[in-house]
């Protein structure tokens, strides 16, 4: 195992850059179909079950 | 081209543009098909690129914490499952991957083992059978919903309490959202358990698994069961990536390579799905689960003959 604080802030880093990345992602998606189609209430829209695998 | 060394234990470099292109690949098949890719992504990374297993499972936990966290929101939006089955298993899944990621360093230490006079490293051995147990499973499963699916009307938002949700073991918890009354607590936090373990082994979501036990165990809806689990996945993942950085296992790197890749592809997939029958799409994802048991399994028989 790695000692140190570095390593814990290694750690941390590898959580929070690629959560930092999916909420961007996130945003732009959603700025992006909002600009293409509008609010079209997509609520109900079929899910996956095996979404999370 | 553009070949870097990505360090956690890596001895050679590998190539950022052939790593974003499996991002690429698995988000695609992320997004056409509504799977998370972790079956995929650790064995690729261990076949294609070289990857040491255990820092293949810790840099494919680190990738599904930008992918979870994608899910965790946009379910989040759809209001689908019971966020308490989430809440009740957290604490069970926290051990487990804590347990896993420790298995995980244990079985890399091991000396190697002599299987028909050849040297074979444990913990290859260990995870290639695993994949092959999980991913089979899984391939069956999801051919034979697609076959019993045929002609036959969708079930809809009802609850069917299955053998799990009759098990008498207090305390008990209510689950209005999913209509099920006196679901046994010890139950939920053991299947938390080992979903955390198969997560800190495997660097998997545990989807794989969690889906079956949803769906048959406990008799919920495909939506209600596609909404659950996702707060687990992400607080699970995020634990097993800070364990796994701890132990020295993961590559930040490599892992945001692969996450850039594929957050282009899951929306290449996503616009893919709509032109696709759901049956034809579960078929094509079964014949892909099954490819990939092959290819494991064709990497063990390289390693033990």
């Amino acid at each position: 195992m790695v000692k140190g604080a570095n390593s814990w802030l290694y750690a941390l880093a590898c959580v929070v850059v690629p959560v930092l990345w999916g909420l961007v992602i996130v945003w732009g998606v959603d700025r992006l179909q909002s600009r293409m189609s509008g609010p079209r209430g997509d609520e109900d829209e079929p899910v996956s079950p095996e979404y999370h695998i | 081209m553009f070949l870097v060394h990505v360090g956690a234990g890596i001895g050679h470099p590998v190539s950022l543009p052939a790593l974003a292109g499996v991002g690429l690949f698995i988000g695609y098949i992320a997004g056409m098909f509504g799977v998370g890719g972790g079956f995929l992504l650790t064995p690729l990374l261990m076949y294609v690129f070289g990857v040491p297993p255990p820092v293949a499972v810790g840099s494919a936990l680190c990738q599904k914490c930008g992918t979870s966290i994608a899910s965790f929101l946009k379910y989040r939006k759809l209001q689908r499952g019971e966020p308490r089955i989430d809440l009740v298993m957290i604490g069970g899944s926290l051990i487990g991957v804590d347990a896993g990621a420790r298995l995980l360093a244990y079985l890399s230490r091991r000396p190697p083992w002599i299987i028909s006079g050849r040297s074979v490293p444990a913990v290859n051995l260990v995870l290639d059978a695993l994949f092959i147990v999980f991913l089979s499973l899984t391939a069956l499963y999801t051919f034979r919903e697609a076959w019993r699916a045929m002609g036959r009307p969708p079930r809809g938002d009802v609850t069917v309490p299955g053998p799990l949700a009759r098990v008498r073991i207090p305390p008990y918890i209510d689950l209005p959202n999913v209509g099920l009354t006196r679901v046994s607590v010890p139950v939920l936090c053991y299947i938390g358990f080992g979903l955390g373990v198969a997560s800190g082994v495997m660097g998997i979501g545990g989807g794989v698994l969690f889906m079956p036990i949803l769906l048959y165990g406990y008799g919920l809806s495909a939506r209600n069961a596609a909404g659950t689990g996702i707060l687990l996945l992400f607080v699970t993942v995020a634990v097993g990536t800070v364990i796994q950085a701890r132990h020295g296992f993961v590559s930040l790197g490599l892992a945001m390579a692969i996450l850039i890749g594929s957050s282009v592809g899951s929306q290449l997939g996503a616009i893919t799905t709509n032109r696709l029958p759901n049956r034809a799409l579960r078929l094509i994802f079964s014949g892909l689960v099954a490819a990939t048991v092959a290819m494991i399994a064709w990497d063990l028989c390289k390693l033990l003959h």
